[in-house]
């Protein structure tokens, strides 16, 4: 399953909660607020779609369910971590997204040569 | 956070929350949905704290949306296997092209690689996040999809749990109905006598026989029994076989076997309850299934337990009870009501044909069946069809209604394509094909359409109840009526064909120009904006003429309830009562309970004058005949054919006065008229018709159904209504000295305080005079005059619900088309706008164009409504179709609705920016 997964295009939601989980173990409320931070607002998710995702990355093999951190306020709370295989993942993603993002940078530094398009 | 932090507004939220969670697949609720709803609940409260009760329901809205959502996504998933494809899917990272956050939108739909669940639930979310954006035009639309879908469900709920909705008979199409009707006249009708029966029955081979007669029997208090103590029920006598015949089977213990009809003349000892009598008044208790019951006296035993489903077009049959019809029963005689089954290949043609021999048979053996014979007439027309056609042309009424608002939808969907067409360009220059566009369009449609059609239905739902308890007593099978699964779904459907089919017109017209290069040229645009004007303007007239019509019905109804009936309506309280015939067989014996029943009655506190008539005015079931009669001073005219006729009725001394009618000449009735020579009181109509000089009081009647001698006119009193408010006055006779036993009366109670707090004193006051015979329908003269115009209160309601309904789509009609027009000439108001012209003028520009399409729809209104209201006549009374007033005020109202309706379009024209307007196209 894991080599399976290598090759799957992972979407928004996905790549923003592992990336999330790279600050260390996290339950939901604590993941919701922490993307509403680092998106300054424009991406709220909620229960339903936060589950349905987590327990699919969890699936796939990318996190996995931690013991509470010694600083934990609420034991009874469900802690998520990423996974080395997910870490590994995340390496993979980050990669073919720079070099997107590095084709899109030079492309619309030639297109604003040539001068701007008309919408 | 502690779940004891909560505010009660998010406890109930959560609780909201935690049942939407069973949407979800088992596995995910098992394992996560605490986690959810420990989640939900502090995003809750947190909303809480940052926005008020207002936030937590917002915030819930949006939650409960995206789990519903969440779960669909995932079952569909599951169910087409694609859990497991999207986690070991198609390409790598670096092989498709990125999805970017910000140009989501633009090129939706475009990749082919996506499932039709992810393209359809995208499409779902860019749709909303459109809607949100300009709401006033899809909330326009909702409410006219709303509007039209309302109507149609709530008269497709009557139609079809009053037409559609299945009988509870087996095949009922094969149950007709017998009558013994006068082969010179069939509209005189009666029922068969035993022994005519028991002969058909034996005889006839094209169909089985059964019979039932109509009775009314007191049940009285005992054993299981938890009613009222003495109470008066319908029932029906039937043969044992009649279940069996109609195929209903019973819901508890059994019908009625061959050996339960007795040997002996009469009803057997067996009945048969309904289940509303079953509930009301055993409590459901099956230990009534083999105990005694009392009714009228007797005991008989309860068998069974049916639903109520009536073999006649009769409500209320709580009773069936047994009959072997014998022979030598004289009380039976025409009254016998048989009902058959038509065997294997027998028609109504058929069966008429043979008992039609079969009668010519029995006219040889008893010659005075000779001019009579058996009519035939389907069980499914008799029960439903009077109603049927009315129902169904008040559907296709509200059709009408359902294709104007359609149209409307499908107008302003042109014209939010027209708002959005630079948007729409964008998109496609981005690569979206018109298909994408399309299916975009197409569920956006649908989504205001559901949404429409989800109004729709609590709109259905209150107008259904009204139009309900207006219908009470008017149509069969009320209790059938419902919105229940077939119904809704009729929504459903009607919401989905309205929500695809507009779009889809609409898109077609609007994206022609988006694709392609090219624009549709001014001349294709100029013919649409007309045909949409015209469509404006036509909704405009019928709006009109509706909306008249429901005036002058309105008005005319008002003038009816509010017509003086000639008594003093509010303060009459009155009720029927039958009179055990065993028990008071003997005139004497009943002139002397009537007397007691009087006095007693006029004992209780309240009650100012106590009297009984045979004929209780304003209610339908009362028995009303007339008889002949002549002038005694003119000699009788031999040959003459009956000669004229007046209603005959009997009352005691102090039935005017207890009515409150007025005398004009002459005395009323008292004690003299018991002993003294026979005396006659008339009413006006008939004081002019009989004696036009005249001097009636001076004057003689013959009248032989009321005895020999010549009934002297002692009185004369004024007209007054008699079978419903607002009936013309026939001519009328009322007689004093009672000569035969009559069986039913009617009491009427004049009170000095409310009638309404008597009806209990009088039924117990009735019970005290003699237990065995309970009053029936104690009631009030107004409540009487009331529903004797029920059925003119529900056509002015109707015809009012259908002019305003009329009216709200003339007002989206016109929104529509303003809008529209705005949309589509943002170039021409920004080039106005730029060449000097002011905000108010571009506002005026616009209010003039609303009111333009207003005044042609009135001008043409107009004229339909001098074709049309004429037709109205009948229905009107003491109002003319011509109102110059009604018709004055109506193209007033239309034509400020159409100002209000281009107030919006108005206010957006006039705030365009004419340099970005002139810019863009």
């Amino acid at each position: 399953m894991p080599n399976d997964a290598q090759s799957e295009a992972l979407k928004p939601l996905e790549l923003s909660l592992l990336i999330c989980l790279l600050e260390g173990p996290c339950h939901g409320y604590a993941l919701v607020q922490r993307l509403e931070e680092e998106t300054e607002g424009r991406v709220q998710v909620l229960p339903g779609n936060l589950y349905a995702v987590l327990s699919r990355l969890e699936e796939a093999g990318w996190i996995e369910r931690s013991e509470p951190p010694a600083e934990a306020t609420d034991a009874r709370r469900r802690y998520y971590r990423l996974s080395a295989v997910g870490v590994a993942r995340l390496e993979a993603e980050t990669r073919a997204l720079e070099r997107q993002l590095g084709l899109a940078r030079s492309r619309l530094a030639g297109s604003r040569a040539v001068g701007r398009s008309r919408p | 956070m502690s779940i004891s932090r909560i505010g009660p507004s998010t406890r109930a939220m959560r609780r909201l929350y935690a049942a939407l969670l069973w949407l979800l697949p088992g596995r995910l609720r098992r394992d996560s949905g605490d986690e959810m709803l420990r989640l939900f609940g502090e995003m809750a409260y947190r909303a809480e704290m940052r926005t008020g009760w207002l936030g937590v329901t917002a915030f819930t809205l949006r939650a409960a949306l995206d789990l519903s959502c969440t779960a669909a996504r995932l079952r569909i998933e599951r169910w087409t296997g694609g859990w497991r494809q999207s986690v070991s899917g198609r390409g790598g990272p670096a092989a498709g092209p990125r999805r970017s956050q910000s140009g989501r939108e633009a090129g939706r739909g475009s990749r082919g690689g996506d499932g039709m669940l992810e393209r359809v639930l995208r499409n779902l979310r860019v749709s909303i996040r459109q809607i949100r954006r300009r709401p006033l035009l899809p909330a326009v639309g909702v409410a006219t999809v709303a509007i039209g879908i309302g109507a149609s469900v709530a008269i497709f709920g009557v139609v079809y749990g009053v037409l559609l909705k299945p009988l509870g008979l087996e095949s009922p199409h094969e149950l007709v109905n017998l009558r013994q009707v006068h082969r010179a006249n069939p509209h005189d009708a009666a029922g068969l006598s035993p022994s005519v029966y028991h002969h058909l029955r034996e005889q006839v081979t094209e169909a089985h026989l059964a019979a039932w007669y109509y009775d009314s029997v007191t049940l009285e208090a005992g054993g299981a029994y938890r009613g009222t103590p003495v109470e008066l029920a319908n029932a029906i006598v039937g043969s044992t076989d009649l279940f069996d015949l109609l195929g209903i089977q019973p819901l508890r213990g059994r019908v009625f076997a061959p050996d339960d009809a007795p040997p002996r003349s009469g009803r057997g000892s067996v009945a048969v309850i309904s289940e509303e009598l079953f509930e009301r008044a055993f409590g459901g208790d099956e230990a009534v299934l083999g105990s005694g019951l009392r009714l009228d006296g007797e005991l008989v035993r309860v068998v069974g337990v049916v639903s109520s489903v009536p073999p006649a077009p009769i409500a209320g049959v709580e009773l069936w009870l047994c009959d072997g019809f014998r022979v030598d029963d004289r009380a039976l005689t025409r009254r016998l009501l048989p009902i058959a089954r038509l065997g294997g290949g027998a028609t109504e043609e058929t069966l008429s044909a043979e008992l039609d021999r079969l009668y010519a048979g029995i006219a040889e053996e008893d010659s005075r069946l000779a001019e009579w014979t058996a009519a035939v007439s389907h069980f499914r027309e008799d029960l439903l069809g009077a109603v049927a056609r009315g129902l169904w042309l008040g559907f296709a009424g509200i059709l009408l209604l359902l294709v104007l608002a359609s149209a409307n939808f499908a107008n302003l969907m042109v014209t939010r394509l027209t708002v959005r067409r630079g948007e729409l360009r964008t998109r496609a220059t981005l690569g979206a094909t018109r298909t994408a566009l399309l299916a975009q369009q197409l569920v956006e449609g649908t989504v205001l359409a559901l949404a429409g059609g989800a109004v729709g239905v609590a709109v259905a739902w209150l107008l259904q109840r009204e139009l309900l308890h207006l219908a009470e007593g008017l149509l069969p099978r009320v209790s059938e009526v419902r919105l229940d699964l077939p119904v809704l779904g009729f929504a459903l459907a009607l919401s989905l064909a309205v929500g695809t089919g507009c779009t889809l017109g609409a898109a077609l017209v609007s994206l022609r120009g988006v694709g392609a290069r090219q624009r549709p040229s001014a001349r294709e645009e100029i013919g649409g904006q007309r045909t949409r004007s015209g469509l404006a303007a036509a909704q405009v007239a019928l709006a009109l003429v509706l909306l008249a019509a429901g005036a002058l019905l309105v008005q005319s109804f008002r003038g009816l309830a509010a017509s003086d009936p000639g008594y003093d309506v509010d303060s009459v309280a009155v009720a029927r009562i039958y009179v055990d015939d065993r028990r008071y067989a003997d005139l004497e014996d009943e002139k002397a309970y009537f007397e007691r029943l009087l006095e007693r009655l006029e004992s209780l506190p309240g009650v100012v004058r106590a009297a009984t008539t045979t004929s209780l005015p304003m209610d339908p079931d009362t028995l009303d005949y007339d008889v002949p009669y002549r002038r005694a001073d003119l000699p009788e005219e031999p040959g003459a054919d009956a000669g004229e006729q007046a209603f005959f009725r009997l009352v005691s001394p102090g039935y005017f006065e207890a009515l409150g009618m007025e005398l004009v000449t002459g005395r009323t009735f008292d004690d003299r008229d018991h002993g003294g020579p026979p005396t006659v009181v008339v009413n006006e109509t008939m004081a002019r018709r009989v004696w036009p000089e005249g001097a009636a009081t001076r004057g003689s009647l013959v009248v032989p159904a009321a005895g020999r001698d010549p009934f002297e006119v002692v009185g004369v009193v004024a007209d007054a209504s008699f079978a419903t408010l607002g009936a013309p006055p026939k001519p009328e006779m009322y007689f004093v000295k009672q000569r035969y036993s009559l069986g039913g009366r009617s009491l009427v109670l004049r009170t000095s305080v409310d009638p309404e707090t008597l009806l209990a004193p009088m039924r117990a006051a009735a019970l005290e005079v003699d237990p065995s015979q309970p009053l029936n329908l104690a009631t009030t003269l107004s409540r009487l005059s009331r529903s004797s115009v029920a059925a003119e209160r529900f056509q002015s309601w109707i015809a009012s619900i259908t002019a305003s309904l009329a009216l709200l789509l003339s007002i989206t009609g016109i929104y529509a088309i303003v809008a529209f027009w705005v949309g589509q000439s943002r170039f021409e108001i920004g080039l106005r706008m730029a060449v000097g012209a002011s905000r108010v003028q571009i506002a005026n520009l616009v209010l003039g164009r609303g009111v333009r399409v207003a005044a042609w729809g009135v001008g043409i209104g107009l004229l339909l409504a001098a074709v049309t209201l004429p037709g109205l006549r009948s229905l009107l009374h003491g109002v003319e179709w011509f109102e110059p007033s009604v018709l004055g005020s109506v193209a007033l109202l239309l034509t400020l609705a159409a100002l209000v309706a281009s107030v919006a379009p108005a206010r957006s024209a006039s705030r365009i920016d004419p340099y970005r307007a002139l810019r863009r196209d």
